[in-house]
């Protein structure tokens, strides 16, 4: 079959005009893929707060273990959905959420700044893993009113919600800096099957750990972003 | 032949239509991706970024790279010039150099140095980590040879020992400390003796200072943006364009303050300046914004949590992009945003104001950019529309001589 020169100019431009389009990088090799983490943990609130003024400065802890998926965190294949922690066994310490200090307004909004650590918190393990973020709702102690502010999970009395930026400290020379974006939640929590905060069913341990009206806040946290 | 001909100009033409070549950014040119970078300065007729993954550097027109030397892979918080010295903060001490490819020292060694600032040929040190109970500020008058105090005990020296991260060193005044967390400190030498936290600050996290046109002070915290009029003894909220704004970085330009945010944007103004000081956007929607450095007017270098930006650039005073600056994609400013998230969202670091005012670089043409927004480098866009191009001139040669085998039109 022999083309008509016409036509194969016009194959010829249309080619090079498809196969030069940059309509996305995915076709890019190298490009780094998503990486996801979901932390499901136990923390007692917030402690040391100070200032009665119109601001709130606290500090506070959450511990807990990894997801317990087989994935395990950095490997978690789909982003984490807010509520997936509910459905989670506590699996032990390995991981601390530390929020060194933060500053609440009176509109129960401010910003947080603190560390976590924890072998499993970074692929190298070596890098310490900053974040530094907006609270979007504070309502623990005095003033605060918790459950008003929902979230998808819907099952949720939650005390305090941020996001911000992630980001290890080092790691970029070889590789391993992970960065992204974090999502928390404090919230206490009662499945349908509970009683008094007994689990009757045992279909997981969280609604035991922290329910609804207890000393304890179950906490989450989805990180998403990817490594270089 | 006329059509195939039009074909191949439509494409070319329409390929290197502005917007889909961007041979002219419309947005902040990113430099440099995949860093977090977290210090700027102009020294040499150099500049030079640090960055998590180590320092970087740029003849102005030219190509960002890692620069020579044992910071190739630190992670470098801070950068300031006294005198003929440029000195890079990183979290094993300081490093100086005098011609930006022989170091030496370090010295602080050991210490995690967050901040730097520089006066004439003095320069602060401030040290610290979120850890806290390390915070301390030291002085040094011999180009960062030794410095003073010789064993920092942040209590013993008036400093609540969180981290230091913000420093601000003048000819004349006390020098400020500012703390993460603990308000600003004020010290007559810069060598201890440090006394606060000053009145005002009622948002204590202070990330940047600096001096405005009209000579007061500036500082930006993780609240407010705060101004004081008696060289730092107290402290009021200074008005910004952003409601309880995240200023995260400070720094000098002519006539002006510029100041970076949290949320992702630069603006240039403050009190004294042009147009009754009021604060005008010069860049937006980038990460959380680090560092910024004035290169020439109306143009900044930008550090952000995920790369280096040139803001205002239609020359290339800031450099052209690293080779292959845009194979990370550039996290977006804000993410996960519930539905009462006011939208913002950023990081902080050890991030040190910048250290040096407007810089005199020469302005060279950029043939090609990329704007924070495109996912490959302009030189792609470049090829493509030459490729594009080539074909259609194949096209028409083809059309014109013939295929392979068939007589050229002409010949008997």
């Amino acid at each position: 079959m022999r083309l008509r020169p016409r036509t194969v100019a016009g194959i010829a431009g249309i080619v090079a005009l498809v196969g030069g389009v940059p309509a996305t990088a995915a076709s890019q090799a190298g490009k780094p893929q998503p990486q996801y983490a979901l932390l499901c943990g136990v923390s007692q609130g917030p402690m040391g707060t100070r200032g009665s003024g119109p601001n709130t400065h606290f500090s506070m802890t959450a511990q807990g273990g990894k997801n317990s998926s087989p994935d395990g965190e950095y490997d978690v294949k789909t982003q984490p959905n807010k509520g997936d922690c509910d459905s989670q066994q506590n699996s032990g310490g390995n991981f601390t959420w530390a929020v060194g200090h933060a500053v609440v307004r009176p509109n129960e909004q401010g910003t947080e700044h603190a560390n976590a650590t924890g072998t499993s918190m970074v692929i190298s393990g070596t890098y310490a893993v900053t974040f530094n973020g907006r609270i979007n709702e504070y309502d623990f102690g005095a003033g605060g009113d918790p459950g008003s502010f929902t979230d998808a999970s819907g099952t949720r009395t939650v005390y305090y919600d941020s996001f911000g930026p992630f980001n290890t400290e080092g790691g970029a020379q070889v590789g391993n800096h992970f960065r992204g974006n974090y999502r928390t939640e404090y919230y206490q929590f009662s499945d349908s099957d509970d009683v008094a905060g007994h689990d009757l069913v045992s279909d997981n341990d969280r609604d035991e750990s922290c329910p609804v009206g207890g000393m304890n806040y179950c906490f989450e946290a989805i990180l998403s972003g990817q490594i270089n | 032949m006329k059509r195939a001909l039009a074909i191949g100009a439509a494409l070319a033409c329409g390929l290197a239509a502005p917007g889909l070549l961007p041979a002219h950014a419309a947005g902040p040119t990113l430099l440099l991706a995949g860093r977090r970078v977290q210090a700027l300065a102009a020294f040499g007729g150099m500049l030079y970024a640090g960055t998590d993954g180590g320092l970087f550097s740029a003849h102005p027109g030219g190509p960002w790279a890692p620069a020579a030397g044992p910071l190739a892979n630190g992670n470098v918080n801070a950068l300031a010039a006294p005198g003929g010295v440029l000195l890079a903060g990183y979290d094993g001490g300081v490093l100086a150099t005098s011609d930006g490819a022989h170091w030496s020292g370090p010295t602080l060694s050991g210490q995690p140095v967050a901040s730097l600032s520089a006066a004439g040929g003095t320069a602060l040190a401030g040290t610290g980590t979120s850890a806290g109970g390390n915070g301390a500020v030291y002085r040094s008058d011999d180009g960062g040879r030794s410095w003073q105090p010789a064993v920092g005990l942040p209590a013993a020296e008036g400093l609540p020992g969180s981290e230091v991260q913000a420093l601000l060193l003048r000819p004349a005044g006390p020098a400020l400390a500012g703390t993460a967390g603990d308000g600003v400190y004020r010290s007559t030498t810069g060598a201890g003796s440090w006394t606060g936290p000053a009145a005002g600050v009622e948002y204590p996290w202070v990330t940047s200072f600096a001096v405005a046109a009209d000579g007061s002070l500036l500082a930006g915290t993780d609240n407010l943006l705060y101004r004081s009029t008696d060289a730092g003894a107290s402290w009021a909220e200074a008005p910004f364009p952003q409601q309880f704004p995240w200023i995260q970085a400070l720094a000098p330009e002519q006539g002006a303050v510029v100041a970076g945010t949290f949320d992702g944007a630069v603006y240039s103004g403050g009190p004294g300046a042009a147009g009754g000081g009021a604060w005008h956007e010069v860049a937006g929607g980038l990460p959380e914004v680090l560092a910024v450095l004035a290169i020439a007017p109306g143009q900044y270098l930008v550090g952000t949590g995920d790369g280096l930006f040139c803001a205002g650039c239609t020359t290339a005073a800031g450099g052209r992009p690293a080779s292959g600056a845009a194979a990370a994609t550039p996290r977006p400013a804000a993410s996960l945003p519930p539905p009462s998230a006011r939208p913002a969202t950023g990081e902080q670091a050890g991030v040190a104001p910048s250290p040096t005012s407007t810089a005199s670089i020469p302005i060279t043409p950029v043939p090609v950019s990329t704007a924070p927004g495109s996912s490959l480098p302009g030189w792609v866009y470049a090829v493509v529309a030459l490729v594009v191009t080539l074909a259609g001139i194949c096209g028409a040669w083809w059309l014109r001589t013939g295929a392979p085998g068939r007589p050229p039109r002409g010949d008997p």
